[in-house]
């Protein structure tokens, strides 16, 4: 959504670079973008239109960016027994779609991924900008019917598909050279919005050097309470460690039961906080130190107002990716490999400037 | 072989007694020990890492032996406290000062014929033992000791890589031309005419071959290991790399924060054109 200025070179660049392989389709899905995409395409990319090579579609329906719902439509879309998915940003690189060929020719039931998920290859460090880069097998994409579209934002989607593909016996197959994954480079903003607009404030109780308990606190009167791990440092006293790499796929995690979800109301000096599933709790809240913090009633527990624009940043976006991660990891614990309950895709598209809808 | 990943949180004023009193004992009398390795470090608080390299089925044993050892030394030497000001600027808090903490950043399996990539950084390890040892600790001697290494690193470089001195007065001019403009610079640049007498006479010190011998042995050791490096293939491409992993050298042991490391350039610099030398 809205990266024509990454479109305009890479779209015309990974063309050029497997003009050589006849048996090959690009699919250009404008997902309600507002930055003149359309206008360039026609402008620019009619010739290729008009040959066949690229096919153009666009949607008018969404109002925000979900990566899953967007791949889903485009991969539906797809007419070929390989889809290869590449974001506005990345270059396919030269003759890729040769090199994927071969090795689909070579291997029978892979994805090709750049995510190490298993951490098989200790050196192998592509960009993130690269990692939601995929080539499936159409057949193997509509057995587990797609991306999981939960994952309405930014983040987990790609490992999660690969994940999935695995449990019904598909082989994940690193791409290893790195030609094929080029990309441009752009800041986070362009990726994900952080709720800043929201949210009324975010208060911290410190437990350990590896674990803190957060509580937000938005402007409609919910919020959010659970307990940050940092699975770095975490048990960092056991000598074990001195030898034993620790396991764990990501640095940072949520501790079970996940995020507790309430109303709170603010009540002259204290907070009542309307817990969905338990009693409710009180918290006075007090000045130290021109510090804003909240005491238990029963004085067990103290939380830090958190004002610092940096940290607040840090902490929503390790809210953000715990969303679409946990979705992930339920999936990947409860072994569902076939997810949306057969409704994925779903969307009305125009093709190639017309004015008949298609509904896929 | 393995390099065992070992913390020791102590406030940066306690770190030269935590060296004298705890490592060095402890490095002399273990048999799993093959050699060691110390880092300081800021992360989740002021930390000293030392690496222990020993054969993998030492691994565990050497491991207890540090904890035992390392919570001992903790709980006996009455070490200060570092006080705890809530809320801190991260997620999390700092771990608890003079504790012992493991695997903070990964341990390492190497093979005998990697040990000599090493090497530089077991050599560098034992010049900071005594050259840090006997003194408490703080920014400033943090940064003179920096500037005693990158000057010695320049002067055992020069014959190898004879542009490297022009490069660097080069350099020198912008930042001189930017001095009024930036916060960073104004610091520096005042800084600098604080602390600028004393870094002649290092200067002279190192370069001058008659006052050579009453430089610190430890510095002597340095030049002795700049010149090896740097004359090790002999030309000028090759001797320009090394020059900058000796530098990374310095500033990976030293954990030299960004704004250290502005201040030092901008010291060296001036004292090269200052000196013209």
């Amino acid at each position: 959504m809205n990266r024509l200025h990454q479109l305009r070179q890479t779209l015309p660049q990974n063309i050029k670079d497997n003009e050589g392989y006849d048996d090959l389709e690009f699919i250009v899905l404008n997902y309600n973008s507002h930055d003149d995409m359309e206008q360039w395409i026609k402008e620019n990319m009619s010739e290729h239109i008009l040959n066949g090579r690229l096919k153009y579609y666009k949607t008018t329906e969404p109002v925000s960016w979900s990566p899953s719902h967007a791949k889903n439509i485009a991969y539906k879309l797809a007419t070929g027994e390989i889809i290869c998915g590449k974001a506005a940003d990345n270059f396919t690189g030269k003759n890729f779609a040769h090199y994927v060929n071969e090795l689909f020719n070579k291997n029978t039931d892979i994805v090709l991924t750049p995510i190490d998920f298993h951490r098989s290859k200790p050196d192998y460090q592509p960009a993130n900008d690269v990692l939601g880069e995929v080539c499936i097998k159409k057949h193997d994409f509509l057995k587990i019917e797609g991306f999981d579209e939960r994952m309405d934002r930014y983040g987990f989607e790609d490992y999660d598909l690969i994940n999935r593909l695995e449990m019904i016996d598909v082989k994940r197959l690193l791409i290893e050279d790195f030609t094929y994954l080029q990309y441009i480079s752009h800041n986070n903003n362009e990726r994900y919005a952080l709720p800043t607009d929201d949210l009324r404030a975010i208060y911290i109780n410190y437990h350990s050097p590896s674990t803190s308990e957060a509580i937000f606190l938005y402007k409609d009167s919910r919020f959010e309470k659970g307990v940050l791990v940092d699975n770095f440092t975490k048990d960092a006293a056991n000598c074990v460690y001195a030898y034993t790499p620790r396991k764990y796929h990501f640095e940072y995690s949520l501790n079970e039961p996940g995020w507790q979800t309430g109303t709170w109301i603010n009540e002259n000096d204290h907070i009542k906080f309307s817990p969905d599933s338990s009693k409710k709790l009180i918290f006075i809240k007090q000045q130290k130190d021109g510090q804003t913090i909240l005491i238990d009633t029963d004085n067990s527990s103290i939380f830090y107002s958190i004002t610092d624009n940096k940290l607040i940043d840090t902490i929503l976006t390790f809210k953000h990716f715990i969303y679409t991660r946990s979705i992930m990891e339920a999936n990947l614990n409860g072994k569902n490999a076939v997810v949306n309950k057969g409704v994925f895709g779903k969307a009305t598209v125009y093709k190639n400037f017309q004015p008949q809808p298609i509904t896929v | 072989m393995i390099w065992l990943s070992v913390s020791l949180f102590s406030h940066k004023n306690q770190w030269n007694k935590l060296l004298s009193r705890a490592v060095v004992p402890f490095a002399s009398k273990n048999a799993y020990l093959n050699g060691f390795t110390i880092e300081f470090n800021y992360l989740s608080g002021e930390n000293i890492r030392l690496s222990l390299l020993t054969d993998e089925e030492n691994a565990p044993e050497l491991a207890k032996l540090a904890d035992k050892y390392f919570n001992n030394y903790f709980l006996s030497a009455g070490l200060s406290e570092q006080e705890l000001k809530l809320p801190v600027n991260g997620i999390f808090i700092p771990f608890p000062s003079n504790t012992i903490q493991f695997g903070l950043y990964p341990p390492k399996k190497i093979t005998a014929d990697k040990l000599d990539n090493y090497s530089l950084s077991l050599h560098f390890s034992q010049i900071m033992l005594y050259a840090l040892k006997d003194d408490v600790i703080d920014d400033e001697i943090i940064l003179t000791f920096a500037f005693y290494l990158r000057m010695g690193l320049i002067k055992m470089a020069s014959p190898v890589y004879p542009q490297l001195v022009n490069d660097l007065k080069s350099r020198a001019i912008p930042l001189n031309a930017v001095s009024s403009k930036t916060a960073e610079s104004k610091i520096n640049t005042l800084k600098f005419e604080e602390v600028k007498e004393t870094l002649i006479e290092i200067t002279r010190d190192i370069f001058d071959v008659d006052r050579t011998p009453h430089l610190p042995v430890w510095f002597k050791q340095w030049m002795v290991i700049c010149k090896e490096n740097m004359n090790k293939y002999g030309d000028e491409v090759t001797a320009s790399s090394i020059y900058i992993k000796m530098l990374s050298l310095i500033d990976t042991h030293l954990a030299l924060s960004t704004k250290m490391d502005s201040m030092l350039t901008y010291f060296i610099d001036r004292i090269l054109l200052y000196e013209e030398l």
